[in-house]
């Protein structure tokens, strides 16, 4: 990422350009699922921020929950065996 | 495919050391494998992937690399008001990210999202391969 000073704000006013924080913004936005935010431009960037907070907080309740899963399945499952077929389902 | 090698190697690896132990700790080992695999993956040069793999003892040198803006740090990027409670809460959350100023925090926030979905992706793979073709009953 360069350090893009066009149309910088006069002063040292501690700002980096408005317009990459609303790149930034943007791409944060992109990233969010659409039944989020919608795909609507208009979404602040106070809601964008705390979609991310939520939406990080779903994902890492569900890397817990896909954990207990895998333990359950490591306990009956014979792991050297299934990872050739795992790695076989990514592949493809 | 990275993250898969990573996290398919811990899981033998658990399997093999946890057979006496209770469910509880090898939930946890997992949950602890993924979050590596996904730093991993990564490298080094993301502050949340430094900070999670700081947690683990590694063999070997974790080289820091320059960071990516290379603009002079002194003047702290702001965003307004309303967003501080919610650049805030995003700091807490995701991790190696205290202090940091708001364009990179959100850098990092996107990144690590992204991360974390491809390693659930690859964890609902994993369970699904797992759960058709070996444990036809669960």
């Amino acid at each position: 990422m360069s350090a893009r000073r066009s149309r910088s704000r006069q002063a040292g006013a501690g700002r980096i350009t408005d317009e990459q924080i609303d790149d930034l913004m943007s791409k944060l936005q992109a990233i969010l699922p659409e039944a989020r935010l919608g795909r609507n431009d208009r979404v602040s960037a106070a809601k964008v921020l705390q979609e991310a907070c939520s939406y990080i907080r779903s994902l890492h309740r569900e890397m817990d929950d896909l954990s207990e899963r895998l333990s359950e399945l490591l306990s009956t499952t014979e792991m050297s065996s299934a990872q050739a077929a795992v790695v076989r389902s990514l592949l493809m | 495919m990275i993250m898969a090698f990573h996290f398919l190697g811990a899981l033998s690896h658990i399997q093999k050391t946890t057979t006496h132990s209770t469910f509880v700790f090898r939930c946890h080992r997992i949950r602890c494998a993924a979050y590596t695999s996904m730093a991993l993956s990564t490298g080094a040069h993301s502050a949340w992937s430094r900070a999670l793999l700081r947690q683990k003892p590694r063999r070997g040198s974790l080289r820091k690399r320059t960071v990516i803006l290379q603009r002079p740090r002194k003047r702290a990027v702001r965003l307004e008001e309303d967003c501080q409670d919610g650049a805030d809460v995003l700091r807490r959350l995701v991790p190696g990210c205290d202090g940091m100023d708001s364009a990179e925090l959100l850098d990092e926030t996107a990144d690590y999202i992204r991360c974390l979905e491809e390693q659930v992706s690859l964890m609902r793979s994993i369970v699904n391969v797992i759960s058709l073709n070996f444990n036809p009953k669960s």
